[in-house]
């Protein structure tokens, strides 16, 4: 699913403009805002999260959320990843905004 | 006592509950900096064979100060190291300048390896179009 989505990096070889999650494509990104839209699969997505983007559509790179992604919300959807994916130490903190 | 057969091999990594997933970068853009514009990371308990890559850019509207144009895909592995599997670059002013690679059949990925696509380009203004697709299976270890 295609989601909003913060963009991280400074676009340098060693630390490209980036998502932090483990699997996405299609990224299209504003680095002046910090926001990037991909496509996300939608395994990846935990229906909580799934329900904060349905319920706050974006259309531009620019607008931002009526409301932040909650910080309980950004923990849930680490939490799930990490056990998705179940890769020892590895961890993705993704943040809808 | 019943002895049953001895011999039943694993089934190919193909019709281990296969998955086949495909990471797509297609834009006409203008000059950024080095950005990941797909990544897929193998989870635990799974594998991936890389059935394709390819990967091209070519210059669609002249810069004002030309730079480098750079696209590539790259593998890491769960120790955390880099490899180009494909990587296209040129520097021209001639629209239409293009290059591109095409793989097949490139290899295998464990968990916790990664495939991840990129692009950049150094040049101020003008624009060149990417391609970055990568098509993989994934299937039960």
């Amino acid at each position: 699913m295609i989601i909003r989505l913060q963009l991280i990096g400074s676009g340098t070889n060693t630390d490209a403009y980036r998502i932090d999650l483990p699997s996405y494509s299609g990224v299209i990104t504003n680095e002046t805002t910090g926001r990037a839209f991909a496509d996300v699969p939608a395994a990846d997505v935990s229906p909580d999260v799934a329900a904060f983007v349905a319920a706050y559509p974006t259309y531009d790179l620019v607008t931002p959320l009526p409301v932040p992604f909650p910080q309980s919300l950004a923990n849930s959807w680490a939490d799930f990843l990490a056990r998705r994916y179940d890769l020892g130490n590895a961890r993705w903190h993704p943040v809808v905004c | 006592m019943k002895v049953s057969s001895f011999a039943v091999a694993r089934p190919v990594y193909y019709d281990r509950n296969p998955a086949s997933v495909q990471s797509v970068y297609q834009a006409d853009i203008g000059p950024v900096g080095n950005t990941e514009r797909f990544t897929r990371t193998i989870a635990a308990g799974k594998s991936g064979y890389i059935e394709s890559l390819y990967c091209g850019a070519y210059r669609s509207s002249a810069a004002t100060v030309l730079g480098t144009v750079v696209a590539f895909i790259e593998t890491v592995t769960s120790d955390a190291t880099p490899a180009y599997k494909a990587y296209v670059i040129y520097q021209s002013a001639t629209l239409t300048t293009q290059t591109s690679q095409s793989l097949t059949s490139v290899g295998l990925l464990q968990a916790g390896d990664i495939i991840r696509g990129y692009q950049f380009d150094t040049s101020t203004g003008g624009t060149n179009s990417f391609f970055l697709n990568c098509k993989l299976t994934l299937f039960d270890k």
